[in-house]
């Protein structure tokens, strides 16, 4: 019997390289990237010319036509495809294999064991540092960082006390579980359809935001330019909350039940997992599309 | 929820290697082979349209030429009988001809038979009746008389004949 439910809505941190904290949703991302990779890699020295491909070729085949045909339907421009297809497989290639990685057995429940009292020193090493900048900014400054460096310090040792020693981390969790990963992936989608936006109606493009040919169209511009922070925020949260939301229901439904009832959740997660992949590639293709079309012609 | 800019940039760093792989290593060389065989495809579709239209090109000319052939043959059949039936005329109007003839012939020969048999019937007979009057008269009759005489009376048989 499971001794209780671990449940984190943050990613943890495994270890420390370099200066840098690496969370087990890192580690995974990094794993899903070099499986990615390896594929290619494989499906490249396996590639032929042939009428009838098969093994891997014929899958990799079978996913980028897909695609391909995918992006193609919305764009209906064969270099608009060529131009937007490689990002939007890549973000549904990864937000899948990170779906349905966060599925495999094992996700989430092999533990890695941190010393998270070190961790805490490490950070109680660096709020004291922020501190001692404060101090010699101003006096003012320092009062209030004493009293937030208090404050951590207290939270600090509650959390010390009540770990006394190695906490039990697990060394998986999905990418898209953690909201770092899902607004990198959300920033990534906006800036390319700016940078897409830009590319094909060069300045004109900044006329959707900046427009003084009359009050109603300057409003709709600050509309425009708020919609476009708002995408990240609609991106990262909807895929991370959709991911989130599934690991939990999965944890729960297999510690009350552990046995056939998770199987119809894990389906479930399934499609949410292939779900989700595909309303994030749709929306940033449709994103993407809008951008290049003349803010006069839509 | 911990958002951490290290931890964006990480990922952001970590999907622009994925995506740079996966152009080069993936979508390029498979959409290169999509674009070859798209090319194979038009091709192959060309040809088999050429071929197509050469095949109706072909079943018009064969069409063309079995209706010149079907032409050909009922004139020749058509001209065939009409030299045969012109055949066949002219050898029953030789057969009848030659028929005919031999038939004249036959009978002239019949004829000639015939005289002969008489002459011959005649000849016996004048010499029976030589035979016979010398036998009844006792005496004998020059040649050129009872030869007469013969006669007269042959003619005249030959006549009631």
């Amino acid at each position: 019997m499971a001794t209780g439910l671990h449940i984190s809505i943050s990613a943890e941190r495994l270890f420390t390289l370099g200066g840098l904290d690496i969370t087990n949703s890192m580690f995974t991302s990094v794993l899903v990237s070099m499986l990615l990779i390896s594929f290619a890699v494989i499906t490249k020295s396996k590639l032929k010319n042939v009428s009838k491909p098969t093994g891997i070729q014929n899958f990799a085949e079978m996913i980028i036509e897909a695609l391909h045909g995918l992006v193609h339907g919305v764009t209906s421009d064969f270099k608009k495809t060529r131009l937007f297809f490689p990002f939007i497989s890549t973000f549904f290639l990864v937000i899948i294999s990170n779906n349905w990685l966060g599925l495999i057995p094992g996700v989430g429940t092999i533990r890695l064991l941190v010393n998270e009292e070190a961790a805490q020193m490490e950070e109680a090493v660096k709020h004291s540092s922020v501190l001692v900048n404060s101090v010699q900014a101003s006096e003012t400054t320092i009062i209030e960082d004493a009293t937030i460096l208090t404050t951590d310090e207290v939270a600090h040792e509650d959390s010390a006390n009540e770990h006394s020693g190695p906490v039990a981390v697990p060394i998986f969790r999905p990418g898209t579980a953690d909201i770092n990963t899902t607004i990198s992936l959300a920033l990534i989608s906006i800036i390319v359809t700016q940078i897409f936006g830009f590319k094909y109606l060069k300045f004109g493009y900044f006329k959707k935001f900046i427009n003084f040919s009359s009050p109603i169209m300057f409003f709709v511009g600050i509309l425009e330019l708020i919609s476009e922070f708002a995408k990240i925020i609609s991106f990262a949260f909807r895929l991370f909350g959709n991911i989130l939301a599934g690991e939990i229901l999965l944890v729960v439904i297999a510690f009350l039940c552990p046995i056939i009832l998770p199987m119809p959740f894990y389906g479930l997660e399934l499609f949410v997992g292939f779900i989700q992949a595909l309303v994030f590639s749709l929306l940033t293709l449709v994103f993407f599309n809008m951008a290049t079309i003349n803010h006069e012609e839509h | 929820m911990d958002i951490q800019l290290t931890q964006i940039l990480f990922q952001i760093i970590n999907f622009s290697v994925v995506l740079g792989v996966l152009t080069f290593l993936l979508y390029k060389p498979v959409i290169k082979i999509f674009d070859e065989r798209a090319v194979r495809i038009e091709e192959g579709q060309k040809a088999a349209e050429l071929a197509i239209k050469i095949k109706d090109e072909l079943d018009r000319e064969k069409k063309k030429a079995e209706n010149e052939h079907k032409t050909e043959r009922a004139k020749i059949l058509n001209d065939a009988q009409e030299e045969a039936k012109k055949r066949a005329q002219e050898i029953i109007s030789t057969a009848r001809k030659e028929t005919k003839e031999e038939q004249s012939k036959l009978l002239d020969s019949w004829k000639e038979e015939k005289i002969q048999l008489i002459k011959e019937a005649k000849s016996e007979m004048t010499d029976a009746i030589i035979a016979i009057s010398a036998k009844v008269i006792g005496k004998t009759l020059d040649i050129k008389t009872q030869q007469k005489l013969i006669d007269e009376e042959i003619n005249l048989i030959i006549k009631n004949i």
